[in-house]
């Protein structure tokens, strides 16, 4: 062993001409790192002054001191968790059994479950709400009218009801379907991958089918379920869109629409107490985040899951498998079927009236030859597809970037920009936006101009996707062999034209997924478009939530329609290209 | 064009301290000539060659090719700066490109004022070298190894670099198709008459091929030499244990002539052996003597021989010679004999050597 002191001098000439080598890289690096870090640390400072942010009125611990005596910080700080841990119970218990189901007994129709299980990511977390304050809103929600019917026959008369949606128990129904397609995603792959010879040797050593699913099967997978439980709490944790569509109208909060609220909605906004929240809620899931990360980790130490494909052995579960069946038709009414019907069906009305023989006199293509003829909705229309190019096109680029860094030089200080990449992931995307405000409203920053612009909210979107970027290109350069770089450094290529000729064209499948990834999910952005949202920059969903909040049922599900008739097909397709890329979960 | 290395040092960062990879390392290749690095793995070849191409820069030392000075303290060319072409051990064949495109891609770099017509010529001249000019526009993922392996060369030439570095190209084949290429591409580069900085593990792909061989450990030259000098007279126990099989009889020297002759005593017995210079009488030495030096004999008479007597432990089959090992006092000796020879384990036997076949390693540099 040397002593360092010697070492330093190559060390650091060394380091000097890595850094001169790579200098687009690290300009965009900076760039970056100036996007994610600046709101944040204006939002921290923000939360520490009086005042509107571009003028403050100095330094104060107030803002905490208002908020944490609040008593609807708490409230809405316990309804988070209430709702985010009843409903992953829900939401994991729906999705293990389901990924059994499908993943290995003989349910008819397995195959085209494997598909249609996936298309509840396609509709936005926001319609989904609409589509269910349709169907079950206290007096004219549509399964309360026919429950209402049912009962009359029995004797009981009743105004409205007997459900809401509008209450914790709708928030919670909401929560616990709505993210089933992405823990299915998580847990499918362990139930495949699975050692199938674990459970030969059970029933080898004389178990029979059910104890080796409980004393075997079940055990080995818990950590995988697990992991993805804490996974499905925590983005219930960030959830914004059923909580503010059914949520808001009963007066329930939770932390995310706490901070909108006091943000964007009531009068006069006061930003010192939302910075507070903001920042609170950011470092509970960073706490949250990291405890994941932990786990995960643990999880993979006493992994069964050995990366090849097995095909395991199908169980027969005899008639049950109808059963299953119906229960797996069952689910995916009340996921898509029912909230997509009711929503076209108020797209095809002149005003709102529940489904009936009277009402279907007044089906007409209108609204929709309507939208085509608002110029207003042909700007949205347009600045949605402008953000999606921009948001999709740059996040995918400095991820490439950035992760080329990460990946294949020595620099110094990489590991810790990869760090610094996965930071936003636990940053809820409101807090995004609100560090956003808050940084593009003060000066210097201001001068900018771009508050209120598409441009900022294209800036959110980046930082807010950059995290699963960087970790699908991290993959994907992993892959490429180092020395096939090498070899055109050798045959006389500078290190900018290596990129372009070799590294670019191999990484394009991973650049497409990234970017079809980026763009469906840009597409279907709510919190970050609607917390930034101005005249100018207005999107689909925040248009489509605009006509929701005026009363004009019939134009929101229009928009609505179309939206998810465009993200069904990307979204299938976009997980084609993912797993093909990587293998990885969405 | 001369290659030539002067006291290249280079450490690594690993996760326990810092790695010495190369420490002090000099050579020189001649202009023209086929040069080896020999070494197990881990011995710091591969960054050797590293260095000289360009893709690691040395923490200290001097590197020329010709008359430019590639790396020194004060000057580093990156490898697009080298006269250089290079064969990696994976072939690093672009996928995305096909056998036309892969070759013509160093024709295409900075301005080397070829037209299109000139360009295709290089590459299917290049590709002819290699028998692959049927095959131009294949893309490459439909190439077997021994085709990449082709195309790579291929690649590596059609520069018309001034040195060739070749890092294992051969560690990836099959037996068979490996010892085809050997023989092919050391032909190939004895036409084109470029100056070679071959990396290998492979022995006997290095003793085929090279006209000079330098055995590498733990990041220096343990031997420089020509294939049979260093076959023949190791310098150190672990070249002559890495260059093929051997036997080593430990003892002293009991008796010394002036005319390079001298006696060994070991546990073994006493055996005559050619004595290097400088030995003083008395001296631990170690004997070693290669298996297919042994031959059995009948009886004990030693002549001007050395015979060792002991019992036949195991016998391998293998085709070409019988692996025959041969407990001799507590010592296993090993001998290769004619396949057609008929010996058993149990049966004792003599084993006749000639002096000559003898190299005597003074035991405090043998290590």
């Amino acid at each position: 062993m040397e002593s360092t002191a010697a070492l330093a001098l190559p060390r650091v000439r060394a380091f000097w001409d890595q850094a001169r080598r790579n200098i687009v890289l690290i300009l965009v690096t900076v760039f970056l790192l100036f996007l994610i870090l600046v709101p944040l640390i204006r939002l921290l400072f923000s939360s520490f002054q009086r005042g509107h942010p571009a003028i403050p009125e100095g330094w104060t611990l107030q803002n905490y001191v208002a908020a944490y005596s609040l008593p609807i910080f708490y409230e809405a700080f316990g309804t988070t968790v209430l709702i985010s841990a009843v409903g992953t119970f829900i939401t994991l218990v729906i999705a293990v059994l389901f990924a059994w189901l499908i993943e290995r007994t003989d349910m008819p129709l397995r195959n085209l479950a494997w598909t249609l299980i996936l298309i509840p990511m396609a509709i936005p977390g926001v319609l989904f709400a609409l589509g269910w304050a349709l169907l079950l809103a206290p007096k004219t929600g549509v399964i309360n009218v026919l429950l209402r019917g049912a009962l009359d026959l029995v004797g009981i008369h009743l105004d409205q009801g007997p459900v809401s949606i509008y209450s914790l128990g709708g928030l919670i129904f909401l929560d616990g379907l709505r993210g089933v397609s992405t823990l299915f995603l998580m847990v499918v792959g362990a139930f495949r991958m699975m050692d199938p010879s674990l459970e030969e040797a059970a029933r080898v050593a004389k178990a029979n089918a059910r104890g080796t699913f409980f004393q075997v099967t079940l055990p080995a997978l818990l950590p995988a379920i697990l992991t993805a439980g804490m996974y499905s709490f925590i983005s219930s944790m960030d959830s914004f869109e059923a909580p503010l569509a059914v949520g808001l109208p009963a007066g329930i909060f939770v932390l995310a629409t706490l901070i909108y609220f006091t943000a964007r909605l009531q009068a006069p906004v006061d930003y010192g107490l939302s910075a507070v929240y903001g920042v609170t809620f950011m470092f509970i899931l960073i706490f949250l985040l990291i405890g994941y990360r932990r786990a995960v980790r643990y999880s993979e130490r006493f992994s069964t899951i050995t990366g090849k494909g097995f095909r395991p052995r199908v169980i027969s579960v005899g008639k049950w498998r109808y059963a299953a069946l119906g229960l797996f038709v069952f689910y995916f009414l009340l996921t898509v079927a029912a909230p997509f019907a009711i929503l076209l069906w108020a797209s095809l009305l002149p005003s709102y009236r529940s489904p009936s023989f009277e009402a279907l006199s007044f089906v007409s293509p209108a609204n929709y030859l309507e939208a085509f003829s608002r110029p207003h909705l042909l700007s949205v229309a347009s600045n949605t597809l402008i953000l999606m190019a921009i948001a999709a096109t740059a996040t995918t680029v400095l991820a490439l970037f950035v992760s080329w860094i990460v990946v294949r030089t020595k620099l110094r200080g990489r590991s810790l920009l990869d760090g610094m990449m996965f930071l936003p992931h636990s940053i809820p995307g409101i807090v995004i936006a609100l560090a956003m405000i808050m940084a593009y409203l003060s000066p210097p920053l201001r001068y900018l101009g771009i508050y209120g612009s598409l441009w900022i909210v294209a800036m959110g979107l980046i930082v807010s996707y950059i995290a699963f970027g960087t970790r699908l290109m991290n993959s994907a350069i992993v892959q490429i062999q180092k020395e096939l770089e090498e070899a055109a450094y050798v045959c006389g290529a500078t290190s900018t034209r290596t990129l372009l000729a070799i590294t670019l064209p191999l990484l394009f499948p991973a650049f497409a997924a990234g970017w079809i990834w980026v763009a469906v999910h840009s597409l279907r952005a709510f919190s970050i478009p609607l917390m930034l949202a101005s005249k100018k920059n207005e999107v689909f969903s925040v248009l489509l939530w605009q006509y929701w909040s005026d009363g004009d049922v019939p134009m929101a599900a229009t928009l609505g329609v179309m939206l998810v008739i465009v993200l069904i097909p990307l979204t299938l397709v976009m997980r084609r290209f993912i797993v093909k890329v990587s293998g990885q979960q969405d | 064009m001369r290659i030539q290395v002067k006291e290249l040092t280079k450490t690594f960062e690993a996760m326990d301290g810092i790695v010495r990879a190369l420490k002090g390392l000099s050579f020189e290749v001649k202009p023209g000539e086929f040069y080896t690095l020999l070494g197990p793995s881990g011995c710091g070849k591969s960054t050797t060659l590293r260095c000289v191409a360009g893709l690691e820069r040395p923490d200290s030392g001097e590197i020329s090719i010709g008359d430019q000075v590639v790396a020194s303290a004060n000057a580093f060319a990156p490898p697009n700066e080298r006269p250089i072409g290079m064969v990696f051990q994976s072939y690093a064949i672009w996928p995305h490109m096909t056998v036309f495109k892969n070759v013509a891609f160093p024709l295409k770099q900075g301005k080397t004022g070829l037209s299109k017509a000139e360009m295709k010529e290089r590459v299917m001249e290049a590709l002819a070298l290699v028998k692959m000019d049927e095959l131009v526009d294949r893309p490459a993922p439909y190439l077997s190894g021994g085709q990449q392996q082709r195309v790579a060369l291929a690649r590596a030439l059609v520069s018309k670099p001034q040195v060739l570095l070749l890092d294992e190209p051969l560690s990836n084949l099959d037996a068979k198709l490996r010892e085809e290429l050997r023989v092919e591409l050391k032909e190939l580069v004895q036409r084109v008459g470029i100056t070679t900085l071959y990396v290998t593990h492979d022995q006997v792909e290095a003793l085929a091929m090279s006209d000079r061989i330098a055995v590498m450990l733990n990041g220096g030259i343990l031997q420089e030499a020509r294939p049979k000098e260093l076959y023949l007279a190791p310098a150190s126990k672990f070249v002559a244990q890495f260059i093929g099989q051997v036997n080593f009889f430990e003892g002293r020297i009991a008796e010394h002539s002036d005319e390079g002759w001298g006696l060994v005593e070991t546990s073994q017995g006493q055996l005559r052996c050619p004595l290097p210079a400088g030995i003083p009488k008395g001296a631990t030495v170690l004997v070693t003597v290669r298996p297919e030096s042994l031959h059995t004999s009948q009886n004990g008479e030693s002549g001007d021989g050395n015979v060792l007597e002991g019992r036949v432990e195991k016998t391998i089959f293998l085709g070409d010679f019988i692996d025959c090992q041969v407990l001799v006092g507590s010592q296993l000796v090993r001998a290769k004999l004619p396949p057609t020879s008929d010996v058993g384990p149990g049966e004792r036997l003599f084993l006749r050597f000639s002096p000559q076949a003898c190299v005597v390693l003074p035991i405090r540099t043998a290590d």
